[in-house]
């Protein structure tokens, strides 16, 4: 399986930012981490699970939109 | 924050070098509120793009493992563990020992269909199940 390093370059602060937004809530917002080494990160339900895939799969779409608009090929590099 | 950001981005494409990166960003926890979703989700839509050849499953796994070691919930051993195994191609033939993706059970392949999917059985159960093979992982073979 090739990493699809191709993809990365069509990524926007808007995509990561609508996925944060998406997913703000499984934080916590005390710096748990930076005091204790050790974070936490709220288990996600079924039903939000299979929205994750859903805005996963739309995004990879998005991406590969993009870099058949921006005139490069899509496919992984060989 | 923002320079070392940047500085981070045109310096290394490589993927593990970020990840740590964002792992300690997190850790250093710059903002006041909600540090984790910061840098956890950057590094969540990066793998979903890095990772898009994944069959859906398999990439849902690795983002999820992903996130959680930013978070600082999983050591990076644990997550290049979960991810190597989630990218292993498994052509599983029969008598291969498998486990799910969440190791909640185990047992041995029976044989492959003609449309891809696995029979197999878990450990301690006559019953035979079927499964596509993205939701198994291939498990070590026991030493003699």
């Amino acid at each position: 399986m090739k990493l699809r390093i191709d993809l990365l370059e069509h990524l926007t602060d808007q995509d990561i930012l609508e996925e944060g937004l998406a997913n703000v809530h499984r934080y916590k917002p005390e710096p748990l981490f930076s005091k204790t080494g050790v974070g936490s990160l709220l288990s996600a339900s079924t039903e939000e699970r299979a929205k994750e895939v859903e805005r996963s799969t739309e995004l990879i779409r998005k991406l590969e939109e993009r870099a058949r608009q921006s005139g490069k090929s899509s496919s992984p590099p060989r | 924050m923002r320079g070392r950001v940047g500085n981070q981005a045109a310096r290394h494409a490589d993927p593990r070098r970020n990840l740590g990166f964002l792992r300690q960003c997190h850790r250093q926890h710059p903002f006041l509120f909600f540090n984790g979703n910061t840098f956890a989700e950057i590094a969540r839509q990066l793998s979903a793009a890095l990772f898009a050849d994944l069959p859906t499953g398999r990439r849902r796994e690795v983002v999820s493992a992903v996130a959680h070691y930013i978070a600082g919930v999983l050591d990076r051993q644990a997550m290049v563990e979960i991810i190597d195994g989630l990218c292993e191609s498994a052509a599983l033939q029969p008598g291969d020992r498998v486990k799910t993706l969440r190791s909640s059970s185990h047992g041995i392949v029976k044989r492959v269909l003609e449309d891809g999917r696995v029979v197999w059985q878990a450990d301690g159960s006559s019953v035979e199940l079927t499964a596509l093979p993205e939701t198994l992982l291939r498990e070590a073979a026991d030493l003699p």
